[in-house]
């Protein structure tokens, strides 16, 4: 367990692609303390230290936090022994992904993601049937865009597969997945095993097979794509949740 | 018999127009009282609440929504007065015009505001699945409105495809032999076989680049294509 929570925390400070923005600073600080992989009172690294590691500027840390301190996550003492510090949510931040995903059993969330998968796959599918050279390019469009959080364009590429798919039920599905299942699913801090795990490479090769027509190919890939997902997600609940 | 086929068809295609038509002049009314608003000078965004009653009285038969959605004003946001669903229940539609959040609705990418927006000319947007307002299979009848000729929004009806095919579903079946009503990208709004439901694409090449031009056509295998109008739909048979 040291050794996967030493790990975890080393993502946490990986460096960002330039697209993203204090946003994701935010962001992976966030889930990083309500994953409970930051510690409350533990001291954040100075600012300049923060930037190099993110690969961002100094005013991008110092953005990042401000709203961090702002959803009182950090505190900022002044003078000597001074410097950010950790505020872990207690229990009124019962919105946070670390009580979510603890509340989460194991068998529910496979169930969960059964269902998902089952949804963004038989989208994908359709999509393949459906889709014509617009809709290839709507759907490329979104994926395309890396600069909010994953979580987001998690949410409006597997919403435009279903519209692509021409369903309003695999539509209104994808919406209730993604408020249900979307952040904890997506969140930038769960790891795998495999270093080149890449959400947009594994949409661009989907996106090819609805390109294609290949309908089976579209639903296989889509499924792998959420259970790699999936995965990411368990193996980080049994780091977490204490027997 | 052709004659049979023929004028079937051209009644079909008469009342797809006179359908269309009617959810365009529910559109054109919104855009004229929209307008007013703009006669004064540029109004708030809060202004547009005056269209309320106009766009609620709209609702009812096929006309499942509708509204104005406009550029930012006054304030430096945009109007927004659009409703959702019958005259008896009724909802009025909220968007997350927040860029930085996960449910933001960048309008601009709608076809239902850009197509006008960017052609200054009326549009049929679908069948496709709108999950912006109402999180169904739709056709959205969109004009632009303008200030003093500059483009300012749109004002729009929607119209569910389920309750389109039920309206059409007679005239669909006194044509007799298959048919489907198609727009021009071949995407089947409605059709009379298992293999023309409606979502479905139409991928026969001679029939797409008909499609296109719209006008009418005897193409190989005895498809006849029969323009709806000036719309950008089209029936289609086949023998
Ligand atoms: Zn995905």
């Amino acid at each position: 367990m040291g050794t996967s929570r030493a790990s975890a925390r080393s993502v946490v400070f990986a460096p960002l692609d330039p697209h993203s923005r204090a946003e994701t600073v935010v962001r992976r600080l966030t889930d990083a303390i309500t994953f409970g992989l930051l510690t409350d009172a533990e001291q954040l690294p100075s600012e300049t230290d923060l930037a190099a590691q993110f690969g961002v500027s100094r005013v991008t840390v110092r953005e990042a936090l401000v709203a961090l301190r702002q959803q009182n996550l950090v505190e900022t003492r002044r003078g000597r022994g001074g410097g950010s510090f950790v505020r872990a949510p207690t229990a009124a931040a019962d919105r946070s992904l670390r009580s979510r995903l603890s509340e989460l059993s194991l068998p529910n969330l496979r169930d969960t993601a059964d269902h998902y998968a089952a949804v963004a796959g038989a989208a994908a599918r359709l999509a393949a049937q459906r889709a014509d050279a617009d809709d290839i390019l709507r759907i490329e469009e979104v994926d395309a865009d890396v600069a909010g959080p994953l979580h987001r364009m998690e949410r409006a590429y597997h919403l435009e597969v279903a519209a692509v798919a021409q369903s309003a039920r695999l539509a209104r599905e994808e919406i209730r997945f993604a408020g249900e299942l979307g952040t904890l699913l997506w969140s930038p801090i769960l790891q795998t095993a495999d270093s080149t795990y890449d959400p947009h490479a594994e949409h661009r090769a989907i996106t090819a097979a609805i390109a294609a027509g290949d309908g089976d190919l579209a639903r296989r890939l889509t499924e792998e794509h959420i259970e790699t997902a999936v995965e990411r997600l368990v193996t980080l609940h049994l780091t977490l949740v204490e027997p | 018999m052709g004659q049979t086929i023929t004028s079937e068809t051209t009644a079909l295609a008469a009342r797809v127009t006179t359908l269309a038509e009617a959810a365009f002049a529910t559109a054109d009314g919104l855009r004229r009282r929209a307008e007013d608003l703009f006669t004064g000078g540029r109004p708030a965004s809060a202004d547009l609440a005056v269209l309320r009653p106009w766009v609620t009285e709209a609702l009812g038969g096929l006309i499942n929504g509708a509204g104005v959605i406009t550029v930012p004003l006054a304030d430096g946001r945009p109007g927004l007065e659009w409703w959702m669903g019958s005259p008896a229940q009724r909802s009025r539609l909220t968007l997350d015009l927040d860029p930085a959040s996960d449910t933001f609705v960048d309008v601009g990418r709608q076809p239902w505001y850009s197509v006008p927006r960017d052609t200054g000319r009326r549009h049929v947007t679908g069948p496709y699945v709108d999950y912006v307002c109402a999180e169904q299979y739709a056709l959205t009848f969109t004009v632009p409105v303008t200030d003093h000729g500059t483009f300012a929004g749109i004002a729009g009806a929607d119209v569910f495809v389920g309750d389109f095919e039920r309206a059409l579903r007679p005239a669909l079946r006194a044509v007799g032999t298959p048919v489907a009503l198609v727009n021009t990208h071949g995407r089947v709004v409605a059709g009379s076989t298992a293999h023309h439901l409606a979502g479905s694409l139409i991928r026969d090449a001679h029939i797409r680049t008909a499609l296109l031009t719209a006008l009418p056509a005897v193409l190989p295998g005895g498809v006849r294509l029969t323009p709806c109008g000036t719309l950008p739909l089209a029936v289609l048979t086949w023998p």
